[in-house]
């Protein structure tokens, strides 16, 4: 049985009277041409999704370090960035933490159950075909894990895609500044019912970068230390479809190994240039992918085991021992499926995602076990005017942990409500309103870690009401798209690290509530001036104001949240000129806290980054590409950090050769 | 292109336009009647500073020590004495003994704390006949000549020692062994001041902080237990007959005036604060809750004041700016200065 809270209630309460109100407005019908593949804008057509998008050609112009890095360039995320090459990147949207956002590659849920969120640090966009970040997804078959979320990002490998051409390829060497190397290749042999992919790369970098300081008349100078890197990882993918009369089945899977190591230099400590801890992960997985599709049937059901090794090892500690040797392997395993059934001018979505993930350590965190589980009812209706979508999600969570005693099962249903307009209202022009609550388990480190977590944590609870519009308009040799969102958004139950009996002893609450409101706006335009010159210009801008409404008897109560700039923005422009193209980007992150109290001591401020790149194509006969390209980044010279004291590197360059085949 | 341009002039516009106050005001190169405040700042953020309190006007100046030394103290400033013409401060994180002028407040010296590439995190300091004496996590007790600043020896002791305080020709250290949080030390150091050796042992109970001595040959110490099960309680020496005795009086921390031992307790389950009076020369509590603490949000320490008076140090969470909070000799509050992040030192000019 589901048992309703007084929070499920409001919920169902707001849902009914979204529901009543736009009830007059869905008249008529409309006929969708929704195909078995991911959905894709053509033209003006909407389609009742949200997402933003960056493709194969701007990640190859951006030539980001990493994931991180490349997310960056999306509204409405703001990536808390520790270092450069290897230094860990987390995201944030639209003020929730990164636990309320599911990285999905190639169709599967990836998780960190240890600390809640992926490190976008070690995910290589080197054979990214796309990045997307989804915030409202209503017809895709994508796991229900991404749809419960606030948001999702999910990623398109060149490994795991089917391919006609008998062989693909795919290579790279990087050069850059600091000791950064970097080769990457892959391999594709396609044909009518199958393919099999090879990929590999390894990335290495030294990291040691000046830096700068200033205080008053004086400022620090010195080098960064201790912030080596070397990765290596593999990939094996392959794919096999096939045709039943009128039904498509697509099996895809892939086994993949990586190993880091790593140098961790830490926050600058003043004085203290000493640090020496030292991190390795190694990760294996294995997953597979199945899809059918027929006329009314779509059907995706996946599977992956994954196994996550961490060595943290610190060779000059203060302790008897002399150093600090922490090992933690993580075993996740997933499964999910998601079917769609569509009769006139309905479409009847379930499904279901099911993730165990157990935690073995050489510290006394005992055996931690979690069963969690996301179940979707959803319904969509497509009325000439406007596309409506409701739906209902369980969350549930099982923790154990043989050494300590628990709070209860945790259970909770979520409403979702969304109404899309479509194109025959406005031609140029969508609306869109949406109401998403969901809830996100304590991880592993958050319930369990020695003298600071705390088993008796709370699921974290979020919610978001999002109003937008999309316009797009193209002209002759002009497109333009325009994108502006306002939401508002709720966290109850926030879990925060807090110290409690001194400053060495933390401690993690269900204590913080926080409300954002904001917006966002991003234009993009493209013209095209002649066969052999093209301009695009992107611009993007967010406001966030993310405060802290704990309790109003505290000092930060109003104050904006830590680390949560309310500005931020960024713009890209390309032009090109037959094969050559040159690319300029710019990041800026507005003024921020390094502690939830607004006081000058704890402002960090605002920066503003300038990358730029050209490169050239070399079309060879045959489908045979070689593409040079030269780039800076941070053009300026800025010093700057978004972490206090984790400071970024100065002006460096990069220089990249990549082939490419079909 | 042209929009382009804009946006980047408006973007640099835009960060261009606010800029930090420094909220320094002219400072007078003289210090009078005021309190230096020291404020440990919060670890891993850079952010310990000196607070001044004009107690004329009850004007608080933030930030001293980087307006007039153009730099920060560094990381986690743990603990600052006056002694002769010198103000010193052992800053954990950073690994250094600050040494300033005690009128001007200027750096005279930054000793580095670092032996073999490794830091050594220096926790308390006491002094004794023209020697200041620095407990460092290593495990060593580091005494430091006042004239020529340089290291006259280090001793060593046990792990992660902590409090430290001298009493007739004798030093007595606490080590805590904090950083085994399984197995903590529980052992209280004598070293001999002549020879600088460690000379006698006793054992106090789990991970001893705090560490005081009396005019009646006792010493007190604060073993502060496990967090949990073990509490943190008041322990005494009694070094006429060498024998230990736990005060069983709750404590996390204290301070001595006139023989009466001023002791704080923060407990971290009720977030409840509460100060009590123990009188060294009978030996008896005399109030177990002595202030009015509902202000207080975070018990950081007390520290006499004046004649009669208290300050208590509220550290408001640990990740907010903490306060002072003024208490008269019937234990009721009559101000309150918001200072910088996690107060714990005090100095008085007269």
């Amino acid at each position: 049985m589901l048992k309703l809270g007084a929070n499920s209630a409001v919920h169902l309460i707001v849902f009914t009277f979204v529901v009543v109100l736009f009830a007059p407005f869905v008249s008529s019908s409309q006929s969708d041409t929704t195909n078995f593949e991911e959905v894709t804008i053509r033209g003006k057509h909407f389609k009742a999704a949200q997402k933003s998008k960056i493709d194969a050609a701007e990640i190859s112009h951006l030539a980001p370090h990493d994931l991180g890095t490349l997310l960056q360039f999306i509204n409405g995320l703001t990536i808390k960035n520790y270092g450069s090459i290897g230094g860990m990147k987390t995201l944030s949207h639209r003020g929730l933490g990164g636990e309320h956002t599911q990285l999905v590659i190639d169709g599967i849920p990836i998780n960190n159950p240890q600390n809640g969120q992926v490190n976008l640090a070690n995910i290589s966009p080197n054979n990214l075909m796309h990045v997307e970040v989804s915030h409202q997804n209503n017809n895709e078959l994508v796991p229900v894990s991404s749809l419960i979320k606030s948001s999702a990002v999910h990623l398109k490998t060149f490994d795991q895609q089917f391919s006609t051409s008998p062989i693909a390829l795919r290579g790279s060497f990087t050069l850059g500044s600091f000791g950064q190397k970097e080769a990457f290749a892959s391999i594709k042999q396609g044909g009518d019912k199958y393919f099999v992919s090879l990929t590999g790369g390894v990335r290495a970098y030294t990291g040691d970068y000046p830096y700068q300081i200033n205080f008053g008349a004086q400022e620090i100078e010195a080098i960064r230390r201790n912030n080596a890197l070397n990765d290596y990882h593999i990939t094996l993918g392959g794919g096999y479809k096939w045709r039943l009369k009128n039904t498509h089945h697509f099996i895809t899977s892939k086994i993949k190994s990586s190993s880091i190591s790593q140098e961790l230099p830490g926050a600058v400590i003043l004085y203290n240039n000493m640090a020496e801890e030292e991190l390795t992960t190694k990760n294996t997985a294995a997953q597979i992918n199945y899809r059918l599709v027929s006329k009314q049937w779509n059907f995706k059901a996946f599977a992956k085991y994954n196994q996550r090794f961490l060595h943290y090892y610190e060779p000059n500690a203060l302790n008897s021992d002399g150093f600090i040797d922490n090992q933690y392997l993580t075993h996740s395993a997933s499964s999910g499926f998601h079917i769609r059934y569509r009769l006139n001018n309905f479409a009847f979505h379930a499904g279901n995602d099911f993730l165990y993930d157990h935690l073995e350590s050489s510290r006394e965190l005992g055996r931690p076990t979690r069963l969690s589980n996301t179940s979707m009812l959803k319904v969509n209706y497509s009325a000439k005017h406007f596309i409506i979508s409701a739906g209902v999600f369980s969350q549930y969570f099982i923790d154990q942990n043989e050494s300590q005693t628990h709070r209860n099962n945790y259970q909770k249903i979520h409403p979702q409500i969304s109404i899309f307009t479509s194109d025959e209202l406005f031609t140029n022009l969508q609306l869109l309103a949406w109401y998403k609550p969901s809830s996100r388990a304590p991880s592993f480190n958050e319930l369990y870690y020695s003298q600071v977590g705390s088993k008796s944590l709370k699921p974290e609870e979020s919610s978001q009401v999002n109003l937008g519009f999309k316009y797009i308009k193209p002209y002759k040799k002009l497109s333009l798209q325009l994108m502006g969102n306002a939401f508002k958004n709720e966290v109850k139950e926030k879990i925060l690290a807090l110290p409690t009996q001194n400053l060495f002893v933390w401690s993690i609450q269900n204590i913080g509530k926080v409300k954002i409101l904001g917006g966002d706006l991003n234009l993009k335009l493209q013209y095209d001036w002649n066969k052999d010159w093209e301009t695009g210009v992107q611009v993007g801008a967010s406001y966030q104001y993310a405060v802290d409404i704990s309790d109003k008897n505290t000092p930060t109560f109003n104050h904006q949240i830590a680390y949560t700039p309310q500005w931020t923005g960024n713009a890209m422009l390309n032009i090109r000129f037959k094969l050559l193209n040159i690319h300029f980007s710019s990041l800026y992150i507005g003024e921020r806290f390094s502690l939830n109290e607004n006081i000058a001591g704890n402002r960090l401020s605002s920066y503003l980054t300038l990358d730029c790149s050209a490169s050239y194509a070399f079309e060879l006969p045959k489908n045979n590409t070689i593409t040079l390209q030269v780039g800076v980044k941070n053009l300026t010279n800025a010093s700057y950090n978004f972490i206090k004291y984790y400071v970024m590197p100065g002006r460096n360059y990069f220089l990249k050769i990549a082939y490419g085949l079909n | 292109m042209d929009l382009i341009k804009y946006i980047f002039i408006a973007l640099l516009l835009f960060t261009s336009c606010k800029k930090d106050k420094n909220d320094d005001s002219k400072l007078g190169s003289s210090y009078k009647n005021g309190l230096l405040i020291l404020n440990e700042g919060l670890f891993q953020h850079n952010n310990s500073s000196l607070s001044w309190l004009d107690l004329s006007n009850k004007e608080i100046t933030n930030n001293v020590f980087l307006s007039i030394n153009d730099r920060p103290i560094g990381d986690t400033g743990n603990d600052m004495i006056r002694y002769g013409s010198k103000i010193y401060i052992c800053v954990t994180g950073s690994s250094t003994l600050e040494v300033i002028d005690k009128n001007t407040l200027k750096s005279i010296k930054q000793i580095p704390f670092n032996y073999n590439n490794q830091a050594q995190e220096p926790r308390r300091i006491t002094a004794h006949n023209d020697k200041v004496f620095v407990s460092s996590f290593d495990g060593y007790v580091t005494a430091i000549d006042t004239t020529s600043l340089s290291v006259h020896k280090r001793i060593k002791v046990g792990r992660n020692p902590e409090g430290i305080c001298a009493n007739n020709n004798a030093l007595f250290v606490a080590n805590s062994g904090g950083l085994d949080f399984d197995n903590p030390d529980s052992t209280v150091f004598e070293i001999d001041l002549n020879t600088l050796e460690v000379v006698d042992t006793f054992w106090v109970g789990a991970n001893p902080g705090d560490v005081i001595a009396d005019a009646y040959q006792n010493i007190y110490v604060i073993k502060r237990g496990d967090y949990e099960s073990d509490p943190s309680e008041l322990v005494r020496i009694n070094l006429d007959n060498r024998t230990v005795e736990n005060l069983e009086i709750p404590a996390t921390s204290m301070n001595i005036r006139n023989n009466k031992l001023y002791i704080s307790y923060y407990n971290f389950s009720t977030n409840a604060s509460s100060v009590s009076i123990f009188d060294c020369n009978n030996q008896s509590l005399i109030s177990s809750n002595f202030i009015n603490s509902q202000e207080i949000s975070t018990l950081y320490g007390v520290i006499p004041y004046k004649a009669d008076e208290l300050i208590c140090l509220d550290a408001m969470n640990y990740t907010n700016s903490g306060y002072l909070r003024f208490f008269n000799s019937s234990g009721q509050l009559t101000n309150s200065i918001n200072v910088g992040l996690n107060p714990n030192k005090i100095i008085h000019y007269e």
